[in-house]
């Protein structure tokens, strides 16, 4: 993995956040700096620690191996090694990893000169696990409402989860994540599927450039929203479908224990229909 | 030659969509009824550590008034000579003490007429023999039902049920069943909703058919081929899937609890996966049944008109009726005790195998992992010859 020609010009000093310039280098193609140091020791120690725990489990099977939290009698307190507390030391690991990683790509853009779109896209993936592993077992009062590292133990409690709200579903917030996490992706097909177009005309053809991209959606969809408009809409609704996936499951059991279809009695028992005489109305 | 002055950014389209959006937020936090962390919620295990298999209660559900468990009716001292003794037509409690009977009728009073008082089954003009008013002939059926209950069901196990299960002081338990009309156009026939659901509901579950209720709480169709099989190709009926679904949603509700609380999601038709509480639940399904087979229906010709369904049929018990909301009704208070007449006369309590479906399962747990030792002394796989 050689260097660009003309990489080296980019490849400058300073713009750290922590440890100034003692780990201001490059390995081959990879930025250190003092995050890249923390992201490879927690993720070493996370991964290392699953694989501890998969030998004093009961199988190799990649699909059978659970690292579980702690029962919920443990609520928010230390749980033994083997019965919850390899999760506990892992999580912590996990979130130094994430966390860390974005803090490098905010070092990497302070020694560009450029913005902090990146590290503000990845952070909302981070809220979205944090939400999931240590705010929502908080306010339920237990780290053993947390999801368990494992293939099938993991899909085990996403389904769970859903039915202990008797229909995900209906719940809002999870109505308009999911609009957004398709939305981002029909966002991305569409913006790459016009470039590729534009770039790959027929034979004897001239590569077409951004009136053409503009014209064809103008055509299409009656607006286009334009080259820099078109990242912002995509960034944005990739950010939301972080955020509403983090809001939908902080909301359910904190705020909402009951079936999520029952949520929308509110509009049933409105105060007003009693008073607007319908025929059959009691 | 001058810039241009920078255009204002600001625009009323965004300030009104600004705006419309605050509005809205305020709306759905502050009309639903949400639950709060600092309530705080409490939660419950039924599965493996780690797969979510977890039951919430929330202020709100903890403290339902009807919840509550009503002061203890004191015991009267036995009088020494049966109740046959001192009044006339007794047709099931005639062997019992007179004063416990006593005690008996106004504990009924407290659980199911409160306000009314004797008066309510009573012909208090004619006597108390007189069975002139049909709530005497009701209540009479439901006595029988109750030592029946009490005598017989798996499902209550030794915790044992009154009148106040179910009626929580009222004339009619406030959850109850009844016959919806067929869906006819306009009012409900495009969706196949009981008319008018449109006018009507004030709750979800307004919305749906009483086919599910009427199928397994009354009849006896099995609850199966909701899950579809990826090997073997079987497919679900999605109708019958979306009837089961119905039912169970009433289960999770009248209990207070999810899905979780008996099954595992991820293979609901497994039992080796789901919680011994599956077990009860099923007992509890064929109970329900034959409560409304064998006594509620039967009755159906005494209620007067104002007091059965728009179908004319008589008000059905689903698992609401006695659970109202808690995973164990009353929270599990042994409401019968003290009451040997509600117990069906002749069988003792002891005399009943009465395990509940968890100590059933425990019980075949034990068998499977340990068997008795053998009278013979034999070993087992070592005996020459088998």
């Amino acid at each position: 993995m050689s260097m660009l020609s003309f990489e080296r010009k980019y490849r400058v000093a300073g713009g750290t956040l922590v440890g100034g310039s003692l780990f201001d280098f490059w390995v081959g193609p990879f930025y250190v700096g003092f995050f890249g140091v923390t992201t490879a020791i927690f993720a070493l120690v996370g991964t290392l620690l699953i694989i501890y725990g998969a030998a004093i489990g009961p199988t190799w099977n990649i699909w059978q191996i659970d690292i579980a939290p702690p029962a919920i009698e443990y609520g928010l307190g230390f749980a033994p090694l083997k019965e919850g507390g390899l999760w506990q030391v892992i999580t912590i690991c996990a979130v130094g990893a994430f966390c860390s990683w974005a803090l490098r790509q905010v070092e990497i853009a302070r020694k560009l000169g450029i913005g902090f779109h990146i590290p503000i896209a990845f952070s909302a993936a981070i809220f979205a696990y944090i939400s999931l592993e240590v705010i929502r077992p908080v306010m339920l009062g237990a780290w053993g409402h947390a999801f368990p590292y494992g293939i099938f133990s993991h899909l085990d409690w996403v389904s769970n989860v859903g039915y202990q709200t008797l229909h995900f579903h209906y719940n809002p917030a999870h109505m308009i994540a999911v609009t957004c996490f398709f939305g981002t992706t029909l966002i991305l097909a569409m913006h790459g599927g016009v470039i590729l177009s534009a770039v790959n005309p027929p034979d004897g053809e001239e590569v077409k450039h951004g009136q053409h991209e503009n014209q064809y959606f103008r055509d299409t969809i009656l607006y286009s929203i334009g080259p820099l408009g078109i990242h912002r809409l995509g960034w944005f609704a990739a950010i939301n479908a972080g955020l509403w996936s983090a809001v939908c499951i902080l909301i359910s059991g904190p705020f909402w224990i009951d079936g999520w279809p029952y949520w929308y009695d509110w509009y049933l028992q409105l105060p007003f229909w009693n008073d607007m005489g319908l025929d059959g109305l009691h | 030659m001058k810039p241009a002055p920078e255009k204002s950014r600001t625009s009323i389209v965004g300030i009104v969509a600004l705006a419309a959006a605050a509005v809205t937020l305020l709306f759905l936090i502050v009309v639903p009824k949400w639950d709060a962390p600092w309530d705080p919620i409490e939660s419950r295990e039924w599965g493996w550590r780690g797969i979510a298999m977890n039951t919430f209660t929330s202020e709100r559900t903890r403290t339902d008034p009807l919840n509550l468990i009503p002061p203890e009716i004191p015991a009267f001292e036995p009088s020494g000579q049966p109740a046959s003794a001192v009044y006339q037509n007794l047709q099931v409690l005639g062997g019992l003490d007179s004063a416990r009977f006593d005690h008996l009728m106004a504990s009924i009073t407290e659980w199911v007429a409160p306000e009314q008082g004797c008066g309510y089954c009573h012909d208090l003009t004619e006597g108390f023999a007189s069975d002139a008013i049909y709530t005497k002939q009701v209540a009479r059926t439901m006595l029988q039902m109750v030592r029946d209950i009490n005598s017989n069901s798996r499902h209550v196990g030794q915790t044992g049920v009154t009148c106040y299960t179910c009626h929580r002081g009222q004339n009619i338990p406030s959850k109850v069943w009844l016959r919806g009309a067929e869906p006819k156009p306009p009012m409900g026939g495009i969706v196949g909703m009981p008319p008018p659901w449109n006018r009507t509901a004030e709750n979800m579950r307004d919305f749906f058919p009483r086919r599910p209720f009427e199928d397994y709480l009354l009849d006896d169709k099995t609850i199966t081929g909701a899950q579809a099989r990826a090997v073997s190709g079987e497919v679900a009926d999605l109708s019958k899937l979306e009837d089961i679904y119905i039912l169970m949603m009433q289960m999770s509700d009248g209990m207070g609890v999810n899905c979780t609380f008996c099954h595992n999601s991820r293979a609901f038709a497994d039992w080796s996966q789901s919680t011994p509480a599956r077990i009860n639940a099923w007992y509890g399904i064929r109970m329900v049944q034959r409560l409304n087979n064998d006594y509620l229906v039967g009755l159906q010709d005494i209620f007067p008109a104002n007091k059965l369904g728009p179908l004319g049929d008589v008000a059905k018990v689903d698992c609401a009726t006695c659970h109202n909301g808690m995973s164990r009704p009353l929270g599990g208070a042994p409401m019968a005790a003290g009451y040997e007449a509600l117990h069906a006369t002749g069988i003792s309590r002891d005399a009943i195998v009465r395990e509940t479906a968890y100590e059933t399962r425990n019980a075949r747990m034990a068998e499977i992992q340990a068997p008795p030792p053998d009278p013979a002394g034999l070993v087992q796989g070592e005996s020459d010859g088998e």
